[in-house]
């Protein structure tokens, strides 16, 4: 049989409004004209416990056309709406805008400290799970205050705070004391009871000249043990965070973290060594010995010396010995620490015990899951390291003393 | 004109009268046999004469028809007491007149009594190149419009059409269509007998083969089609030959008419018979196996049968070192495919999906569009009909307004309409850059296919996004997979998959990888050539 193309097109034709592949609720097609838009770039959640409200904030930018550059201080654009849920406040912004707001773009979530302390963290995670225009890339922080403050900020070195928070949040593999990990991140290990989660706290202060100072540093650990009591939730200092990162890694790409040490007897100052150390592998075995399960922690590491005012030399066998032997004992030291007080202080299993031991000894775990909150404090770590390479740079060492 | 002074030298009084009667006698009869009889029942009279009346009435009005009758000094009478005669026909604007008097005038006049009839004239006396006897009024007729001269003497039962056509014709120069930077710089002119010849001198094998037909009821064009017998594939050759026996047009004066009356599917927008002005990419196409169809009175040749891939093939690619010309194939493609979707993809994502393009970007381009009145499918159809407009008046226009329409318009569309906040700057940059895209594709048809093709994809594109858009690529995906060309299907060799082919077709791989020829199109004979992979060694440094 052989149908005529011409039926076949007007059929085309017609059905072509009714498809609604792109379409809105009320039938038309959602077309967004790109000079109606007002992209999001930042957005902060509060919770309101006296009114039982929720605040949103947002920055956005419309770009004008002026010369050269698309962003400018007059197109950005900061507001606040507040509701019953999330959504409604959403839908409140609305009220307030001219333009369609798109969220595609906004690369970053502030969460505020009143969210974790007043147990609503479950629907605002879903919330921005559910939403199909949040990305999961997007970088979770949360407010050591509130999160409008941090919006509302003015940026120091940008021309809106979007950019100012995403080039510091990249900037955090250089440093290595904090992590901000992505809502991607946040959704799976939220909603795996037995994991405890964590993230950069971000925190505004007065700078030089009154000029507010945002500040990404610490980590916030969010005990999801239990989540109907999240309100433990505890700050981990720069120190921690940096242990935290050679224990596990939690974002994509690993830290170059500096430990400064004192090589040699006589120091003028109180280090005089800098190492960069990164890790290069990680291996972590579970066994479990008289019904008590046991992680055995094997981490390879890459060491660069990267400063030093030692005597001793450098290019000798055993100075790189003591080196490494002091780097390690300080490494281990601080993975100690951190271990201590997030067993028995925090009870938060961010460094992942859990999923280790449930993908290693599965009937062990599936017996015992129950209880997890009673072993997991009691779980012992045997922590070694080995060393790959201890690179002492290319210059000659400066030998102090020494003549001509 | 020395040839009438000749020739009525030999007139003779008595003869004249002869001449008279019969005239008067044929007068009635040539007329009322004409418009009883279809001319091919009419055959070739014994008696010139006979056949003077019945020509000069066919070309009644023709004011450029000659006959010059011809006396021969050295006859004797024959046995019904005549003396024979002759007589010339042609067209005078047609024949090359030299000829016309060096070798077949002159000898006939001097011939002697004992050679007035049968093969002798044919043999002997006239010292023409080619000669064709043709025994009707029709084949005669046809004779003396396509530029011959026919000769016919008292007694012959067929007459004489000596094929000395003297049309004007241009001279053989560089395909303007399909220039280059290397290779040879010889196009294809309008005359039938050169461009054969241009194939043939590239070509020296009597394995190439040519078929004449006539086509056109009343242009009566010549079509020649060329193949090599060794390597054609007998179905592929039947059909042309099928094909171009129902063609049934009044004139043919271009291969494009031709094309479309012998193609697949008509309704399709992309073409399906590659054209060309090249003798070398005829030739390369014949190694190959296929068919080339040429045409009197135009430089375009037609190749069958062609699948997509031929169109983005220029025939430099092989002319230049194989990365290059991989690398501009691979080019060619994706400005295809730009010049296709170029504007129907800004539209979609800048109206739908916003979400793809990058935040800094996306902050620009909106920018650049922050006050354009127009949504961006409106303001690309002004753009793209406005280039249109451009091109359209650059092509038809006298080479030297051209360019002044150029400058306006460029002056015009893009400064000023971007200026003025009517067009923002991305989308003049979208628009050029597809444009400048289409004439990259190096099929000037081809290119014309996918500039119409891109305004349904900007429609489709502004209603459904980016699925739309996938919807009708799907759609040409279906409709290409589903075209055959004289059998071979379209899309090959990717659909169906020929691989090894992909050497020569798709990219230029080095000569030993591609000594495949395309299976596709004949299965005779698949290998170009015995080169082995590896280069040959080089013995002894000629040093010692």
């Amino acid at each position: 049989m052989k149908v005529g193309w011409k039926p076949l097109l007007l059929l085309v034709l017609i059905m072509l409004p009714l498809i609604q592949g792109c379409g809105t609720a009320e039938g038309g097609i959602a077309v967004r004209e790109l000079n109606q838009l007002n992209v999001v770039m930042v957005t902060g959640v509060d919770y309101d416990p006296k009114h039982k409200k929720f605040i949103l904030s947002i920055q956005t930018v419309k770009p004008a056309l002026e010369k050269g550059t698309a962003v400018s201080p007059e197109t950005v654009y900061t507001t606040r709406a507040t509701g019953d849920t999330i959504m409604e406040a959403s839908k409140n912004l609305r009220a307030q805008t001219s333009g369609k707001l798109i969220w595609f773009h906004g690369k970053v979530i502030i969460l505020g400290h009143t969210l974790v302390r007043e147990n609503v963290m479950k629907e605002v995670i879903d919330f921005f799970a559910r939403n199909r225009e949040i990305r999961y890339s997007s970088w979770i922080l949360i407010a050591k205050k509130t999160a409008e403050e941090i919006v509302t900020a003015e940026p120091n070195s940008e021309v809106m705070m979007g950019y100012e928070l995403n080039g510091i949040i990249n900037n955090q593999s250089e440093w290595g004391r904090t992590v901000v990990v992505t809502l991607k991140d946040l959704i799976n290990h939220y909603s795996d009871s037995y994991v405890g989660f964590v993230t950069g706290q971000v925190n505004k202060s007065k700078g030089k000249g009154g000029k507010d100072q945002i500040i990404i540093a610490d980590g916030v650990v969010i005990n999801a043990f239990n989540p109907k009591q999240a309100s433990r939730v505890s700050v981990l200092s720069k120190k921690e965070m940096q242990a935290l990162r050679i224990f596990r890694k939690v974002a994509q790409q690993e830290p170059e973290l500096i430990y400064s040490v004192s090589l040699g007897a006589d120091a003028d100052t109180k280090y005089n060594t800098a190492v960069q150390v990164k890790v290069r592998n990680r291996k972590a075995t579970s066994t479990i010995e008289n019904g008590r399960p046991k992680i055995k922690m094997e981490l390879t590491l890459d060491g660069t010396v990267l400063e030093s005012g030692t005597q001793l030399d450098l290019s000798k066998k055993e100075t790189v010995a003591r080196l490494e032997g002091d780097v390690e004992k300080k490494i281990i030291a601080d993975m100690r620490l951190l271990l201590t007080r997030l067993q028995k202080k925090d009870n938060a299993d961010i460094v992942g015990f859990a999923s280790l031991i449930h993908r290693q000894h599965k009937d062990y775990w599936h017996q015992h899951k129950g209880q997890w909150r009673e072993i997991y404090p009691n779980i012992p770590a045997d922590i070694s390291i080995k060393w790959n390479s201890m690179r002492n740079g290319i210059i000659r060492q400066v030998k102090a003393g020494e003549k001509e | 004109m020395k040839r009438v002074i000749e020739m009525g030298e030999f007139k003779k009084p008595k003869r004249a009268k002869v001449m008279n009667e019969i005239e008067q006698e044929q007068e009635q009869t040539a007329e009322d046999l004409l418009e009883s009889k279809p001319l091919e029942q009419i055959e070739i009279d014994p008696i010139t004469a006979v056949n003077v009346e019945r020509l000069k009435t066919v070309f009644k009005d023709v004011d450029v028809f000659v006959h010059h009758s011809l006396t021969f000094p050295n006859a004797r009478e024959g046995q019904d007491g005549r003396v024979p005669e002759g007589a010339v026909f042609f067209l005078d604007d047609l024949v090359n007149e030299d000829i016309l008097d060096q070798h077949v005038i002159h000898p006939l006049l001097e011939m002697g009594p004992e050679s007035f009839f049968g093969q002798h004239v044919e043999d002997q006396v006239i010292t023409a190149k080619k000669i064709v006897q043709v025994d009707n009024l029709k084949a005669a007729v046809e004779m003396v419009t396509s530029g011959s001269t026919l000769v016919h003497v008292d007694g012959m039962t067929h007459a004489l059409a000596i094929v000395a056509p003297g049309f004007p014709t241009r001279s053989v120069s560089e395909p303007e269509a399909e220039p280059l930077v290397r290779g040879p710089r010889e196009g294809f002119t309008e005359k039938l007998q050169d461009n054969t010849a241009l194939i043939r001198k590239r070509l020296r094998t009597p394995e190439l083969k040519s078929e004449v037909v006539k086509l056109g009821r009343r242009s009566q064009t010549t079509v020649c089609f060329m193949y090599m017998r060794e390597l054609v594939e007998e179905d592929v050759l039947k059909t042309v030959r099928e094909r171009l026996k129902n063609v049934d047009i009044d004139i043919l004066l271009e291969s494009a008419q031709l094309e479309e009356l012998i193609e697949d599917s008509v309704y399709s927008p992309f073409p399906q018979i590659v054209s060309t002005e090249r003798p070398d990419k005829v030739v390369s196409a014949l190694s190959e196996g296929r068919v080339a169809i040429i045409i009197d009175g135009t430089p375009f040749v037609l190749i069958v049968p062609s699948v997509f891939y031929d169109f983005l093939q220029a025939s430099e690619d092989f002319y230049q070192r194989f990365y290059f010309s991989t690398a501009i194939r691979i080019l060619r493609t994706m400005t295809f495919l730009v010049a296709l979707l170029g504007p129907s993809f800004y539209i979609a994502i800048t109206t739908f999906h916003q979400e793809l393009i990058p935040t800094p970007l996306l902050l620009t381009v909106i920018s650049a569009r922050a006050g354009v009145p127009f949504p961006a499918l409106i303001e690309a159809l002004i753009m793209e009909i406005s280039f249109e407009v451009l091109r359209e008046a650059g092509v038809r226009l006298p080479r030297p307004v051209g360019s002044a329409v150029s400058i306006v318009g460029a002056l015009v569309i893009g400064q000023a309409a971007v200026e003025a906040g009517i067009i923002s700057q991305a989308m003049v940059i979208v628009v050029a850059f597809t444009g400048i895209a289409s004439f990259t594709v190096p099929a000037f048809n081809l290119s014309m296919a996918t500039r119409l093709l891109r305004f349904p994809m900007m429609i489709i594109a502004a209603g459904l996004g980016l699925f739309g858009m996938a919807i009708a690529l799907v759609a040409l995906g279906i409709h290409m997979c589903s075209i055959r060309t004289f059998g071979v299907p379209y899309m090959s060799p990717i659909a169906p998959m020929h691989v090894r082919t992909w050497g020569s077709e798709i990219f230029v791989l080095p000569y030993p990888l591609r000594k495949w020829r395309q299976e596709y199109i004949q299965k005779k004979d698949l290998k170009r050539s015995d080169v082995p992979s590896n280069p040959p060694q080089q013995e002894g440094d000629g040093q010692s």
